[in-house]
Parts: structure tokens; C-alpha cells; sequence
């Protein structure tokens, strides 16, 4: 084995033990149910609901921001499949063991993507030819045709996965210890238009009163029997749906009419608690990021 | 106390100015009929107002009116004196010196943190941002929401929801509070605890009008009651003088307080001296019985010795 190779396998190895002893300890006293799964609807309220649990909520939001940001574009940018690990098991490391979230509910939201991900790197995977490819590592044959998984192929496939999976956990470092409301904030001090942040602000609020006006109705409607078969549910969805438009216009009035009541002039403006820039955490962060830099020239 | 009360029900008589006066409030919705039919009223400063009327007779279009989110098709309103007309400095005034408590916290909270949400009426306000940074503090530590500041409002217990709504307007500094139906939809101890707000706000001195339904409420909290129907004001004045005119109780659909009820039966027993005052609380209640039973030890005690 190539001594260089230790830059990428001390911290993997530290990492993964690490990710592993937090979880064994977290297990001990915090019994959670349903390893896999979620119930219908509940993906995005529950990262939602994580942010605010996670022990680095404290955090400033900026910082976070721009450290999973500068993690994403080195993953992506850097084309290095050892950063990329380094990357995913770094950002499951500050999410699990520093965040306090529990390995299993990280493992099922890593799920979404992963799904995705098999299905868009399919086809880089397989290469269809008329005749077996030479140097194949495994051809199939198929009617007139070959599937055949070259070299070259599953190189890529398993880069393309370590760059995604590094840049999603990274963006999951972010989405799960940040609430939706400071990263607006983020935003707008990142000089995105006011418009923008007021609708996000807007439709951040709504979507929970939305959600919940809709599984009332949901409600109403399955204990009248409105869900017994196929055909009903169907019609009892599509009423709920328009009913759903016309009480968010009722709604929407009733807003309006309370924010005018309150000075609303157009303009939205909220205060936001100031959060103290980190100090150890900074030097921290900035260390793993010279760290990466290292692996990347090491392991070119 | 007792001044005031005075004041309130020879308000007719009055010179000083109200710190409200409304005259001839009109306001239609378009397709709609009347929802105002010519409203006067003087809210005086200082004083608990009770709205009652039933569900559609104008209380919450008249609110909205008040604070110019309708514009109302005739009449005037007055603050401190001063007419005020539908431009926007005025709006702006208005909004400023009359806060709404809306019904449904639902309807009313629209950002994504509470202490977020507790500042909107203060930044809109235009003062200094350490200025809304103080006030906005404090009315999380008077309604108790403190713990909450970063949490985001739709995870809050809708008893909690209500706090935020209610800071929302105390931060705003406003002269008169406004309360739409507040204890509809609210479990015992959310109510309790909203009387207890009430209480505190008006022995600081604020002015706070409630629109309800509950006549017990009405009767023991208000210094003034108003009735509403169809659109107009049908009658007015103290809890007392409302509740003993038969013809607007039946009118409004409103029935007499349990405890005013009680007493009566209980005077017209011979149980309770025809003289003394209608207690208006529990707590008056109970005070005026141990009171009586007091009495009557008492004079059965003297009338022992005498014998003896």
C-alpha cells in the first residue's frame, strides 16, 4: 500500500469510529422508533424540526452556511474521489456526533437523494453495445444486444457518487442545523433581493398553515368515509385540493388584513437575534478545509 | 376607579375629549349589505369595553374600520381630538395607536421566528432598531415567551400562539388594545391566563376594548358594555344597566350572567339583603357570602347573650 494513502485513511478511519462510538452512545439511552420510512409528508417539516433540535443550532448561521458551502464546491470542483469521502464523513460526523441528531434518521434522509442518484448514474454505469466490449469487467447479453460495465465506467459512476454524496451531506450539514428563517437571513446579508427573501419568508410560514388546514380537511373527510376505496379518494382529494384554494385566498385576506393592521407597507422587515461569530469552531473549520487542500495534492 | 367608571357612564355629559370618538361609521362591503350602519361611540381613556353582539353583527369589520384597514364609506373618526382622514400619515397613526389582537394567531403571525414575529409592528413603526430590540424583549418577557424567541411559531401550542399574538401588539406600544374574541378557541388556562393579561394592561392604565361572546366575562371584566347588532350599536352602558334591559338581551340574543341570575333568586329568597350590590366575580361572590355569614354570627351571638 502506497504510504501516501495514510493522509486519506488516519481521518476516514477516525471519522468513521467516531460516527460509530457516537451513535452506540446515543443509542443507549435514546430509543427512537422506525429505522426507515417516513410517513406520508413528514420529510420536510422533520428536517425542518431537526434544525431547531440540533445541538449546533446555536451556531451562527453564516458560518455554517459558509462552510457547507465551501464543502460542496470542494467536492464538486476538486473531482477527488478520497476529498469526497473525507467530505461525506466529515459532514455526517459534525451532523451525528456534534449535532446530537440520530444516526438512523440521517441514514433515511440520506435515502431522497440516493434514490435519485442510482437512477442518474445508471446509464453511465451500463454501456449497451451490439458486441462484448473488449476489457469489460462484465458483459450481459441481452436479445441482439450487450450490457457491459467497463472500467472506465464504474470509475466514473463511483466518483459521480462520492462528489454527490460529499455535496449533499454537506448541504444536509447546513439544512440540519440551520432553521429556514436564518438562512434568509444569510441570504439577504448575501445581498439577495429583498422580494425574494419576503417570498421565501412568506411561503416558508405558509406551507405549514397550508399543510396543516389541508390534513383537517384530510381528516374531516376520511372519518365521512371519504377515503374507503380508489374512486372516493380520488374525488374527496380533488375537492380538498379546491377547497384548499378557496380557503387560502379566505386566508390570504384575513393575513392581509393583520399585517395592514400592523403598518404593513410593502417592506418586510423582522429582527433577527445575532448570533456570535465562533471562534474555535472557525479555526476549526478552517483546518479541515487546509486538511482537504492537503489530501487533494497528496492524492492527485 | 370609581372616577372612571363615572366618567364612562355620564360620557354624554362630558367636555374632556375621548381618546376615541366615532360618528356616523359606515361601511359596506361591495355585493354586500351594510355591514356598519352608522356607528357613534366615544372610547374614553382608561376604560374596559365590552363588545357583545352576535357572530355577523359588524364587531370585527367595525375593528378593522377603526384602524383603517377598511376605509369607511361615511362618518369620521377622532384621536384625541384630532379627525383623522384616510391619508397615509393618518393611516399610519391610526395603526400605530390602535393594535388588534386578531382572533385566529394563525391569521396573524407571519414570521419564521417569534422574536421575528414580535417585531414587525415595531420595525414597521419606523423607530431606531434598539429601540424595537428593547420593546420587542419585553413583550416576550411580559407574555412569557422568552424561551420561545428562536423557535419558529408553527411549533408552538396554540395557547402559546396566542401569547405571540398578543405580544405582536404589545410591542407596538399602542393606546388602545383591541382583543377580537380572544378566549374562542382557547383551553381554561390559556383563558385564565389572558384575563390575568387583560388585568395587568388595564392597571397600567390601557385602554382595551374585547369583543365576546361570554356574557359571564363581560359582566365581571367591563366597565362599559356596547352591543352590536346588524351592524349598529343597539345599546350601551354598564354591565348592570345591559344585563337588567330585557329588551336588548332579547334583541341580541344574549342571556343574563350566571351570577347575576343567581343573586337575584337568592334576594328574591330573602337569602341575600334586597340592598346589597350584585357581586360581579366568583371571588366578589364568595367575599359578600362570607361577609353575610359573618353578619348573621354575629347577631345570633348578641341575641344569645341577650337572652341569657
Amino acid at each position: 500500500m502506497d504510504p501516501k494513502m495514510l493522509i486519506f485513511l488516519i481521518p476516514a478511519a477516525a471519522l468513521a469510529a467516531g460516527i460509530l462510538i457516537g451513535t452506540l452512545k446515543a443509542g443507549h439511552h435514546s430509543h427512537h422508533h422506525g429505522m426507515f420510512g417516513h410517513k406520508h409528508g413528514e420529510a420536510t417539516v422533520s428536517i425542518d424540526m431537526y434544525a431547531f433540535q440540533s445541538a449546533l443550532y446555536s451556531l451562527n448561521p453564516m458560518f455554517k452556511t459558509i462552510y457547507a458551502i465551501t464543502l460542496l464546491m470542494l467536492s464538486v470542483c476538486m473531482n477527488n474521489l478520497y476529498v469526497s469521502v473525507l467530505i461525506l464523513l466529515l459532514s455526517t460526523f459534525i451532523i451525528v456526533v456534534l449535532g446530537k441528531l440520530p444516526f438512523s434518521r440521517f441514514l433515511n434522509l440520506m435515502t431522497i437523494p440516493f434514490v435519485f442518484l442510482i437512477v442518474g448514474t445508471i446509464v453511465i454505469l451500463l454501456d449497451f453495445s451490439w458486441e462484448p466490449a473488449a476489457g469489460a469487467l462484465g458483459s450481459v447479453h441481452l436479445f441482439n444486444f450487450y450490457i457491459n460495465v467497463t472500467k472506465t465506467g464504474l470509475t466514473t459512476t463511483v466518483l459521480l457518487w462520492g462528489k454527490c454524496l460529499g455535496a449533499i451531506s454537506a448541504m444536509y450539514m447546513m439544512s440540519l442545523t440551520t432553521p429556514s428563517g436564518e438562512l434568509f437571513t444569510v441570504l439577504e446579508r448575501m445581498h439577495v433581493p429583498s422580494l425574494i427573501i419576503e417570498l421565501m419568508n412568506m411561503m416558508y410560514r405558509f406551507i405549514f398553515t397550508m399543510m396543516d388546514t389541508q390534513s383537517r380537511m384530510k381528516n374531516a373527510a376520511e372519518s365521512r368515509l371519504g377515503y374507503k376505496d380508489y374512486r372516493t379518494s380520488i374525488k374527496s382529494f380533488g375537492s380538498t385540493a379546491s377547497n384548499l384554494l378557496v380557503v387560502s385566498f379566505k386566508k390570504a385576506n384575513a393575513y392581509y388584513d393583520a399585517l395592514e393592521s400592523r403598518g404593513y407597507d410593502g417592506r418586510m422587515h423582522f429582527l433577527q437575534e445575532e448570533k456570535k461569530a465562533p471562534g474555535r469552531e472557525r479555526v476549526l473549520a478552517v483546518l479541515s478545509v487546509v486538511y482537504l487542500f492537503a489530501v487533494f495534492f497528496v492524492l492527485r | 376607579m370609581s372616577d372612571l367608571k363615572n366618567k364612562n357612564t355620564m360620557n354624554k355629559k362630558h367636555d374632556e375629549t375621548p381618546l376615541l370618538r366615532i360618528r356616523g361609521l359606515k361601511y359596506a362591503y361591495s355585493n354586500d349589505k351594510h355591514a356598519l350602519n352608522g356607528i357613534d361611540l366615544d372610547i374614553w381613556n382608561g376604560e374596559k369595553l365590552a363588545i357583545l353582539g352576535a357572530n355577523g353583527a359588524g364587531k370585527s369589520t367595525f375593528f378593522l374600520n377603526l384602524n383603517g384597514v377598511l376605509k369607511a364609506d361615511a362618518g369620521s373618526i377622532e384621536l384625541d381630538g384630532v379627525k383623522m382622514s384616510q391619508n397615509k400619515k393618518d393611516l399610519n397613526r391610526l395603526r400605530s395607536s390602535i393594535g388588534i389582537v386578531f382572533q385566529d394567531p394563525d391569521n396573524q403571525i407571519i414570521a419564521s421566528t417569534v422574536r421575528g414575529e414580535v417585531s414587525f409592528g415595531p420595525m414597521n413603526q419606523e423607530i431606531p432598531v434598539e429601540e424595537v430590540r428593547i420593546r420587542t424583549e419585553a413583550a416576550m418577557k411580559r407574555m412569557d415567551i422568552e424561551q420561545f424567541a428562536d423557535r419558529a411559531p408553527h411549533y408552538l401550542s396554540s395557547g402559546e400562539k396566542k401569547r405571540v399574538a398578543i405580544a405582536d401588539i404589545i410591542a407596538m406600544h399602542p393606546e388602545i388594545f383591541i382583543f377580537d374574541e380572544p378566549t374562542a378557541a382557547l383551553d381554561p388556562a390559556s383563558s385564565q391566563m389572558l384575563e390575568g393579561v387583560l388585568d395587568r394592561l388595564s392597571d397600567e392604565g390601557r385602554t382595551i376594548v374585547v369583543s365576546t361572546h361570554d356574557v359571564n366575562f363581560a359582566y365581571r371584566w367591563a366597565d362599559r358594555i356596547i352591543v352590536f347588532k346588524d351592524g349598529k350599536i343597539i345599546a350601551q352602558g354598564t354591565p348592570d344597566e345591559i344585563f337588567r334591559n330585557r329588551e336588548v338581551l332579547e334583541a341580541a340574543n344574549l342571556h343574563e350572567p350566571t351570577l347575576m341570575t343567581v343573586t337575584d333568586h337568592l334576594k328574591s329568597a330573602g337569602l341575600i339583603p334586597e340592598s346589597s350590590d350584585n357581586p360581579r366575580s366568583v371571588e366578589a361572590f364568595v367575599r359578600m357570602t362570607k361577609e353575610l355569614t359573618a353578619l348573621s354570627e354575629k347577631t345570633t351571638d348578641t341575641g344569645v347573650e341577650q337572652s341569657a
